[in-house]
């Protein structure tokens, strides 16, 4: 039931925001309500809590929980950042939305539904927050165009593939049984793999599927990029790989050269988004290629069918989506605070605004991992499954690339500070006689109050943008752990899920 | 043969032929609207009463969006604005492909029955035969996803980009009906979601482009477009991020 309830306060509070955007105080209010309403709601989802709904399932679990509890925070601190920042609240509405469909996507018993559902909520998640994009009115049809026909395209091609899957000629048809090698069947199910693995690259902007994810990357605030490239996009991976889990691999076919395919563009990815992320100077394009290189390793899941990859494979996705968050909360942050995204403006970052140092930080220590993290342990799993011996020792080292890339940053912030470092007075914590301070036209606590939020605001959205950070760390560190398996309902034709789901 | 199903499967290939492939805008957009409109009575046996009326009011309302704001928006394409709209090879040709496209999923949904029934020796029943509500629901789904692709993915403009994704997305969910049998009544309140989603964020894209053409042919000033949207701040449209009048720095008054 708390699914539902979740999809009831978030869907209608994001379309009402989005309905009221014009008047910005009111929409956040009612987003920003709607938000903080959901963080209560998903906390409460369990592993009990099964609902039949016209026809279907949905079903909690305790993994679900987790996911929805890290984006409805994820979608509250980024509302919160946008209100600090000043930045309209185009992006909270279409982020509600994404939240409440993504929940109803993820626990839903049948990949179908899930599909239709997450793809809804990344066009709405795509286009909508395109009001903010960087070039105004003259950009954003074009861009609009760019970015909806591939979440378009990946939706389409999985639910064509959950019809092939529940139709006469699939796995689940009478003739089908579970290990008997069927030549025809086999080259279906291949094709699917295929079919299905391609959506997801195209979904996550896995090379060669970049350019439009780079592009809205680079167009938009950071706030805009969570609910699509993030939590939307991991969710949308995360049902196809519990469709790949229950309908490809109960089959038992090898599939060799569909997984060599998969592998080849999973690294490539790995290893080219890498190399991009570190040698690009704007911290817009780090992001962006981050994003890529985190996708490469998720794509790198489907190229090796088994339990133990599809745990490892949803232990990476869900860090990566957390994970970004906090990078993308970062850049959205350090942009706003210095007016500037390359690195050679920013030097001193860091000295000038330790808060946002610590949160990159925690960015970093959640993107590269330790042993025993949940992140850390799914990476190596996956990557030496797919790529065993010397390959896979360099796939992993270009998959740590986030060392480099974010600790220069960080060593640019530690840099003597650039002329627009040193003037962003923003970035200052106004603090009179051990309190923070502000400037009101009367001394009333509410006015002198609102006067220290709006003279702290860059502190403030700085200290949020640190919250988003330890949240990827938790959920880098804990993963989804036990929670997923068992999760899916199972063997009925189409159904699969994202194997967070309770199931019927 | 259920003659009323083949009836309605026609219907629906013409209206996604002619959303596809009409020039004008207004007639485009009837065609949607059949296609969207109708589709939701193909298949056996159709869904729950309410669920129906959910799938057709989604459809209306989808194009009642598009044609709220086509009304308002005159556009010229990015891509190659002197280009007439619609399709570029005209609708006869468009309605031989969505024929072709019938002819292979009637026979794919006859091989598919033979196959359900585990009797691969069945006879033959005919041409006429072979028109189940199953068959016609897949020739329909079929036609209109070999129509909608290139506009989907090729399309000048927003118009014709939104057309092709509604009119691709709602033939997938009908060759399902066809090919996989009906999707539960979740599922196709799923379709609602996702077709007024993208109905949604059409109508926004060519809104945007009309304005763009606004601002291209001067005719309306920049500043509208923060406010409208709410992207401004209090004070006003957001400034540039390199504009030194978007300073944090503490005004005058009572600390």
């Amino acid at each position: 039931m708390s699914v539902l309830l979740l999809a009831a306060l978030t869907i209608p509070g994001g379309i009402a925001t989005v309905l009221v955007a014009a008047r910005r105080r009111r929409a956040f209010a009612i987003g920003l309500a709607a938000a903080a309403a959901s963080i209560v709601v998903a906390a409460s989802i369990g592993a009990e809590d099964t609902v039949p709904l016209a026809g279907a399932v949905i079903g909690g679990s305790d993994g679900l929980r987790t996911i929805t509890l890290a984006w409805a925070i994820s979608t509250f601190l980024f509302g919160l950042m946008d209100g600090l920042l000043g930045d309209g609240p185009s992006v909270l509405g279409p982020s509600l939305v994404g939240l409440g469909l993504g929940a109803l996507g993820l626990s839903a018993a049948d990949a179908g539904i899930g599909f239709v559902v997450l793809t809804a909520a990344a066009v709405v998640a795509a286009v909508l927050p395109l009001v903010m994009v960087r070039g105004g009115p003259m950009a954003a049809p074009g861009l609009g165009l760019h970015t909806l026909r591939p979440v378009v395209g990946a939706g389409a091609l999985t639910i064509v593939a959950v019809v092939w899957g529940a139709s006469p000629v699939g796995p689940f048809s009478a003739g089908a049984l579970p290990g008997i090698a069927d030549p025809a069947l086999e080259r279906s199910l291949g094709l699917a793999l295929l079919v299905v693995a391609g959506a997801v690259a195209v979904r996550l902007g896995a090379i060669p599927f970049h350019a439009w994810s780079a592009r809205f990357t680079e167009a938009l605030p950071g706030s805009a990029v969570p609910p699509l490239l993030a939590w939307g996009a991991g969710a949308f991976a995360l049902v196809a790989l519990g469709w790949v889990d229950v309908t490809i691999t109960p089959a038992g076919a090898s599939l060799g050269a569909e997984r060599d395919l998969i592998a080849i563009v999973a690294i490539a990815s790995i290893v080219l988004g890498g190399i991009a992320a570190v040698i690009h100077d704007d911290i817009e394009h780090v992001l962006a290629y981050a994003i890529v290189q985190d996708a490469g390793i998720a794509l790198l899941s489907f190229a090796t069918l088994g339990d133990a990859a599809v745990a490892a494979g949803r232990d990476w996705i869900v860090a990566a989506m957390a994970v970004t968050s906090g990078l993308a909360a970062w850049v959205l942050v350090t942009r706003a605070t210095f007016r500037t995204n390359r690195r050679a403006d920013l030097r001193g970052w860091a000295r000038r605004s330790p808060i946002l140092g610590a949160a990159l930080v925690v960015v970093l220590a959640a993107a590269v991992g330790l042993p025993g993290m949940a992140a850390f342990g799914a990476r190596g799993t996956i990557i030496d499954l797919a790529a065993p011996g010397a390959l896979g020792v360099l796939v992993l080292i270009f998959a740590l690339a986030p060392v480099v890339f974010l600790g220069r940053l960080l060593l640019t912030g530690v840099d003597a500070m650039s002329g627009p470092v040193r003037e962003a007075a923003r970035a200052d914590v106004h603090i009179r006689g051990g309190r923070a301070d502000g400037w009101a036209d009367d001394p009333s606590p509410l006015r002198v109050a609102v006067a220290v939020v709006q003279t702290n605001r860059h502190a403030l959205a700085a200290a949020a943008a640190v919250l988003a950070a330890l949240i990827g760390l938790g959920v880098a560190v804990g993963g989804l752990g036990s929670t997923v398996v068992g999760g899916g309902s199972g063997q009925e034709p189409g159904a699969s899920p994202s194997g967070i789901n309770g199931g019927p | 043969m259920n003659p009323i199903q083949t009836g309605l499967a026609l219907l629906v290939t013409a209206g996604a032929v002619t959303a596809i492939s009409a020039r004008e805008r207004r007639t485009a957009l009837v065609g949607l609207a059949v296609a969207l409109g109708l589709s939701p009575f193909l298949g056996e046996p159709l869904p729950q009463m309410s669920t129906l009326a959910s799938r057709v009011v989604g459809a209306a309302l989808a194009a009642y969006l598009l044609r709220a704001v086509v009304e308002r928006a005159r556009t010229t394409p990015a891509r190659g604005p002197q280009l007439p709209g619609g399709s570029r090879i005209g609708w006869p040709a468009e309605a031989l492909i969505a024929a072709a496209a019938w002819v292979v999923a009637v026979e794919l949904a006859a091989e598919l029955a033979t196959l359900a029934l585990g009797d691969s020796s069945a006879p033959a029943t005919g041409v006429i035969g072979m028109l189940t509500p199953a068959a016609v629901a897949a020739a329909a789904g079929l036609a209109s996803i070999v129509v909608a692709i290139v506009p989907t993915f090729g399309g000048r403009d927003a118009m014709r980009t939104t057309t092709g994704s509604l009119v691709l997305i709602q033939g997938i969910l009908l060759f399902q009906v066809g090919i996989a049998g009906p999707p539960g009544d979740l599922e196709q309140l799923g379709g609602v979601v996702l077709i007024l989603a993208l109905a949604t964020a059409g109508a926004w894209l060519i809104g945007a482009e009309g304005r763009r053409s606004r601002l291209e042919a001067g005719r309306e000033p920049a500043e509208d477009w923060a406010g409208e949207c709410g992207t401004g701040t209090a004070d006003g449209p957001r400034a540039p991020l390199d504009d030194p009048a978007r300073s944090s720095a503490p005004r005058g008054g009572t600390p």
